[in-house]
């Protein structure tokens, strides 16, 4: 089964990224913040990770940039879901190595079609 | 009293400013574990939806199956075979009735033959007294004669015993055949009602049990239709929740931007109220985060609207589209077993008035028996008196001068052969015409033959098979009824806990119209001191001291449109739910 690691401080959208991917037949770990976030991609391997931008402790925005270091993430598809918009925002994710980008809400069926697409 | 000066007596700007900032807090404090509670329940929910859709789609799995499927078609060729088993009864029935009648005619005739053979036979009786007294005046030249006369003598007596035998057969095969007649003509009619009867109810029997087939055929794509909208459903529930998060980030923001504009005002208080230029940027600060949360009210009032309409939906297709499936079920399968066991009733109805019908048509084949002996005596009988008729004539002839009452008697047996001769053919004729009318009869009997409810019988064999398998489609929907009601009042259940959890939000975030009150307090009381608006510079200070904290643009819209004075932005009355943008 594929693994996706959700990391974002609210607890609704965790829990709401673990209920779409879990019914379409993903595994998904939940992390709290940036730093949860990098230890739990540290200790495991993951297929898809999904990554707030504004968190306490580390960012979204460095905790890809940590991330992509990993020899084991360097391909690894990485999804921004955040309720910034902004251009020189999204750039700054794709810079640091964000595979695409999501403004909040997510549709559910939007969520599952695109990483059954990045994650075969 | 006006509210400028009810205000100016009770509390600062500055207290006033903290009870916003208290009951800002207290809104969260108590919206944030609600909105856990309900996040976890309508998961419980949506897994409990699932199940009750996996048990409901075992259901519709046995109604998708072929040999299910199969059914209405095996049920179509019962309908026309059954259809054309009635009417080839009906046509037949009248067909008997007509031959029957046919029949009738044609035996009078024959009566009135035999009574003329009769007839026939008494004067070849004459004939023969009228020879013997001949035989007598010839003496011993009528030698020869006497033979003759002899032969005329045994002939004419044996004639009239055989055609009073004859006579006496027709009569009564006649009779008897007129009674059996009669009761054709009472049975018949009925027969033909009741065909028609039952051809109707067989036709309505089968137009239901279509219907019945159709309906059933038909809950696949209803589950379908139900499947799909209880996921838009459950789709439009995880944007809704969603929509709390981006809510709770702004009430955050504002909570910040008001700790700003509270510390202001303190400041300015402690100075005897700060400058002009502070309050009216205190001011027009408030006024941001009053537009903000305004349309923070909007939108929660919106999404918490969309989460009801969410659990509305689910539990209303649920009731309908899945709760029905299995009632449907039982009920179609009933109402075709019973439909079907009504056609059985309705074939032993017109089985058991066929068998009346036959019993009674039976006799007929004996009247023929009874014909061709009396054609074939009749022809016997014809030859002799020819052959009576020419040794008279013979006789005659060899008597000469004598010979006048011999010619006579010879001229009256070759007219009586004549008349003889002409009833023969007309017996002939009759036998032909009976021939022909019992040979139609037993054409006609073959509708109501084994073979005619072979064909019938087989197209019940194959429906029969069918019902079995629609009798185990029904005990599928059985077991799964009980669970699926379960599933059901579970989810209620649940929809009931998520609509208490959105009550409780709703009262909380009631609490936005008193602190928008209290905010409004606080601007009046601002502005109960006359001061400049603030200039274009200080605008922008002020527009990057609130936008730096912004995440969302909605946030950045309002800010926008306060500060410009102008309508702030539409709310987004949609939560579709965004897609991806891939890089």
């Amino acid at each position: 089964m594929k693994r996706v690691l959700s990391v974002d401080d609210s607890s609704s959208i965790r829990q709401m990224v673990s209920f779409t991917l879990r019914s379409a037949g993903y595994e998904v770990t939940e992390a709290v913040d940036g730093r949860d976030g990098l230890t739990k991609a540290v200790g495991s391997r993951f297929d898809l990770i999904i990554t707030d931008l504004n968190m306490p402790n580390i960012d979204g925005i460095q905790l890809i940039a940590a991330v992509r270091k990993l020899p084991r993430y360097t391909f690894t598809p990485i999804l921004m879901l955040t309720t910034e918009s902004q251009a020189e925002r999204k750039d700054a994710g794709r810079k640091a190595g964000a595979t695409g980008w999501i403004v909040k809400p997510f549709g559910a069926d939007q969520l599952v079609a695109v990483t059954r697409k990045l994650v075969r | 009293m006006n509210r400028q000066a009810a205000i100016a007596g009770r509390r600062s700007a500055g207290e006033t400013m903290q009870i916003v900032l208290d009951d800002l807090a207290s809104m969260t404090s108590a919206t944030d574990p609600e909105i856990e509670s309900l996040t976890r329940t309508f998961q419980q929910l949506a897994g409990q939806s699932s199940r009750v859709l996996g048990l409901a789609s075992t259901i519709v799995e046995c109604i998708e199956d072929d040999s299910v499927k199969s059914v209405l078609p095996t049920v179509q060729a019962l309908g026309s075979s059954g259809i054309s088993f009635i009417e080839s009864r009906l046509e037949a029935t009248q067909g008997i009735s007509e031959t029957v009648a046919a029949e009738t005619h044609v035996l009078q005739r024959l009566a009135k033959m035999t009574r003329s053979q009769s007839g026939i036979a008494l004067r070849t009786r004459v004939l023969a007294m009228m020879a013997n007294i001949e035989q007598g005046r010839l003496g011993n030249s009528g030698a020869a004669f006497a033979y003759l006369a002899g032969e005329l003598s045994n002939f004419s007596r044996l004639l009239c015993e055989d055609t009073d035998e004859l006579e006496h057969r027709t009569d009564t095969r006649r009779s008897a055949i007129e009674a059996t007649n009669r009761v054709l003509a009472l049975e018949l009619p009925r027969l033909a009602a009741e065909l028609v009867r039952i051809r109707a109810e067989l036709g309505n029997d089968l137009a239901l049990l279509e219907s019945s087939l159709a309906e059933l055929g038909s809950i696949p794509a209803q589950f379908k239709l139900g499947v799909e909208e209880i996921a838009a459903r459950i789709a439009g529930a995880v944007a809704a929740i969603q929509s709390y998060d981006i809510t709770h980030q702004q009430i955050e923001h504002v909570r910040g931007a008001v700790r700003g504009i509270a510390a202001q005002i303190r400041a300015g208080e402690k100075r005897l109220g700060g400058s002009s230029s502070e309050r009216a940027c205190a001011s027009l600060g408030i006024t941001v985060q009053m537009c903000q949360l305004q349309q923070v009210r909007d939108t929660v009032a919106n999404w918490m609207s969309r989460i009801k309409d969410c659990l509305d939906g689910m539990l209303k297709v649920s009731a309908t589209n899945l709760a029905g499936i299995s009632s449907m079920v039982r009920a179609r399968e009933r109402e075709i077993a019973a439909g079907l066991a009504h056609i059985d009733l309705l074939e032993r109805e017109s089985k058991a008035r066929g068998e009346v019908i036959c019993g009674t048509i039976g006799e007929h084949s004996t009247l023929l028996r009874l014909i061709d002996e009396q054609v074939k005596q009749a022809a016997v009988t014809r030859q002799t008196l020819h052959l009576l008729s020419l040794n008279t004539i013979i006789e005659a002839d060899r008597l000469g001068a004598e010979a006048n009452a011999v010619l006579e008697l010879g001229r009256g047996i070759s007219d009586l052969s004549l008349a003889w001769s002409q009833i023969t053919d007309q017996s002939g004729q009759a036998f032909k015409e009976i021939s022909e009318l019992v040979v139609r009869i037993g054409v006609l009997k073959e509708a109501f033959s084994q073979a005619g409810e072979q064909r019938l019988r087989q197209a019940q064999v194959h429906v029969r098979a069918g019902l079995q398998r629609l009798q185990a489609t029904s005990e599928c929907a059985a077991k799964q009824a009980s669970d699926i009601e379960l599933g059901l009042d579970a989810m209620k259940t649940m929809a009931g806990g998520i609509t208490k959890s959105v009550d409780v939000l709703d009262r909380s975030y009631r609490q936005l119209d008193e602190i928008l009150n209290h905010l409004q307090d606080v601007q009046l009381q601002l502005e109960s001191v006359p001061s400049e608006a603030p200039g274009e510079h200080r605008m922008e200070e002020i527009r990057q001291q609130f936008s730096a904290s912004y995440t969302t643009e909605v946030e950045r819209e309002v800010l926008r449109a306060a500060l410009g004075g102008t309508a702030p932005p539409p709310m987004q009355l949609s939560l579709e739910g965004n897609g991806v943008e891939l890089f």
